[in-house]
């Protein structure tokens, strides 16, 4: 699993890697939790979580979605990904996945509003990489 | 890119390829250099191929790169043929800022900045994570969803001034119904919260005002003390513009096979999914009237904990990610339009019916922030807006630098310092946010208000000093 920050003027970017999409997702996570801070909090919880969508693009979004709703939700920070796993289902791709995550409490975290299209890509040579926006 | 000075400060980028009409960029050298230096004038002229868009697409003096639109964007479209994009609202449903007008002065506070910080913090919740200065449950919601403002005074949160001089009474004709369960989950626990990011709380003094008689009429004078709020819908805002875009997606993939930016997506106005956005987007502004007003009274509440009986009355509350119905002049006729704004300022002048009777002689009160070490400033809503910017103007500062630059160029403890040694108490729950929010990092503030006021769009009534900031 790899991920870059990338500079964006206003708001975070992302580029995270993996030899197959699973593992790219993986990397999004881990990508996810540097960015908020939450990185270096540890665990004390698990949360499952399962994103159908109808292409990949679609999918990075709305697997963004997911991790933006269970910190505003269910007050957790993600902290680290657990396992993920991804089925294609013919007319969309589906996403099962669990999360390591921390009670928010007073700790200050970055608050994501929500994920974004912009600038964003999704790429399959020789593995997986995908980039995106995300609001801030 | 093609790029011709129309007059001072005024550049267009003339109407080509799938342009409907030309993209005009309202800025000085230095700033359209800025502004040259990120995606702004391709987006901007991409917003320039929207249906139904009228005259021409706009980007205001403190714009930047945005997600389909830029920051600082205004589009205007027929309000029947055009089209709504939810990018050119912004997923900060009805972000926008207020200002409240105390009776103390500055000497009464000075000596108590760390009072004043270490008192706003504690009782306004901020940064990430569930917390509203007001407890409400879903019932509550729905009313607020529906009401807005109304709803804050009928359970006194709220006095009659707050609603009088507040853009549009604080309440928008919104439908709960049409806001997504998860957005209600997100917002349920956040009426009257910060945020993170650029959001703040900030106490700042008048330290100069430039029209007397407009600084009257707004009841603000030198050396008063003044409360500063930026905020919005929080994640019922972001969630509700995140799920619609998934739904435009869904509905339109023509549109979105046909669009240069996916961000930039729309629905044609008269078909049921652009209403029920607008109903939702309507129901979420009203969220964000609602939360800074529950901060207000957290403000008030505060200033008493710390001074004793303090009166601070709301000057204005103006929003700057929203898409409004408004009759505007097109080749000399009145026509209905809806005009987007993404981090852009409505700036109407006096004569129009949607100023606050109390405004109505003198044009709208624009509140613009800058950095937490700089000039925030308060604008009145100038004669040529209409005729140049459908009625608006800039909204801050704009970005000039990446966060991640930020935290590698300052660190949070050494900016709280500098600011300390200038009078300016900063208190924040994240080092980092305050690292990625030095006053460094920003465009300069006098320069965007210069050429708002030299054009005639949004004109200097006064500017304020910060003296004590929070932060998420």
């Amino acid at each position: 699993m790899t991920y870059t920050v990338l500079d964006h003027v206003a708001d975070v970017k992302f580029r995270a890697e993996g030899d197959t999409l699973a593992e790219a997702l993986s990397s999004v996570v881990e990508a996810f939790a540097e960015i908020t801070g939450a990185d270096d909090m540890e665990p004390t919880a698990t949360h499952d979580f399962s994103v159908e969508s109808e292409n990949v693009e679609a999918l990075l979004f709305d697997f963004l979605d997911r991790l933006v709703l269970l910190q505003d939700v269910e007050d957790a920070a993600v902290v680290s990904v657990e396992e993920i796993s991804l089925h294609d289902m013919g007319d969309a791709l589906a996403v099962k996945a669990t999360v390591n995550v921390a009670d928010i409490g007073e700790r200050g975290l970055l608050d994501i509003k929500a994920p974004t299209y912009s600038d964003m890509v999704v790429e399959e040579d020789d593995g997986w990489l995908l980039e995106a926006v995300l609001d801030v | 890119m093609e790029l011709n000075q129309v007059s001072e400060n005024i550049y267009e980028i003339p109407k080509q390829g799938d342009m409907r009409v030309p993209a005009r960029v309202y800025a000085s050298e230095p700033l359209l250099d800025e502004i040259s230096g990120d995606k702004t004038l391709e987006q901007i002229r991409n917003v320039a191929t929207l249906p139904g868009i009228q005259k021409y697409s706009i980007v205001l003096p403190d714009g930047h790169q945005g997600y389909g639109f830029p920051i600082g964007g205004v589009a205007a479209v027929d309000a029947q043929d055009g089209v709504v994009s939810p990018g050119g609202i912004g997923y900060d449903i009805n972000c926008g800022v207020r200002l409240l007008a105390t009776d103390l002065s500055y000497s009464d506070v000075r000596g108590h900045e760390e009072e004043i910080v270490e008192t706003l913090y504690d009782n306004i919740p901020c940064g990430l994570g569930k917390g509203g200065y007001l407890d409400v449950d879903r019932s509550d919601l729905e009313e607020i969803l529906s009401r807005g403002c109304e709803w804050m005074l009928e359970n006194d949160h709220a006095v009659q001034r707050d609603l009088d001089c507040c853009e549009e009474n604080g309440r928008l004709p919104g439908d709960p119904g049409k806001v997504p369960d998860d957005a209600k989950e997100r917002g349920v626990g956040q009426v009257g919260s910060l945020g993170s990011g650029n959001h703040f709380l900030e106490v700042q003094r008048v330290t100069d005002v430039f029209d007397g008689e407009r600084a009257d009429y707004y009841g603000l004078q030198e050396d008063q003390v003044v409360v500063m709020i930026h905020s919005g819908s929080r994640g019922l805002g972001h969630q509700t513009c995140t799920e619609y875009l998934r739904r435009f997606e869904k509905q339109y993939p023509e549109i979105v096979e046909g669009i240069a930016d996916k961000e930039l997506m729309y629905a044609p106005i008269g078909d049921d999914l652009a209403r029920d956005y607008l109903d939702a987007m309507n129901a979420a502004a009203n969220f964000a009237w609602v939360n800074r007003q529950a901060m207000t009274e957290g403000v008030r509440d505060s200033l008493t904990q710390v001074f004793g009986d303090v009166h601070a009355d709301l000057v204005y509350d103006v929003c700057h990610n929203i898409a409004k119905e408004e009759k505007h002049e097109v080749d000399g006729r009145r026509k209905q339009l809806l005009v987007h704004r993404k981090g852009a300022t409505r700036a109407f002048p006096a004569g129009r019916r949607e100023i606050p009777d109390v405004y109505e002689d003198v044009g709208q009160p624009v509140l613009i922030p800058g950095s937490m070490g700089a000039h925030s400033y308060v604008l009145a809503g100038g004669d040529r807006s209409l005729e140049l910017s459908w009625g608006s103007t800039a909204h801050g500062a704009g970005r000039l630098m990446s966060r991640t630059q930020a935290k590698k160029d300052y660190w949070g403890g050494d900016v709280q310092d500098d600011l300390e040694g200038e009078g300016i108490y900063v208190k924040a729950k994240s080092g980092a946010t305050v690292a990625e929010e030095a006053p460094g990092v920003y465009k300069d503030v006098d320069e965007v208000i210069r050429v708002s006021h030299d054009l005639g769009i949004g004109e200097r009534v006064a500017r304020m000093l910060p003296v004590a900031n929070i932060k998420g």
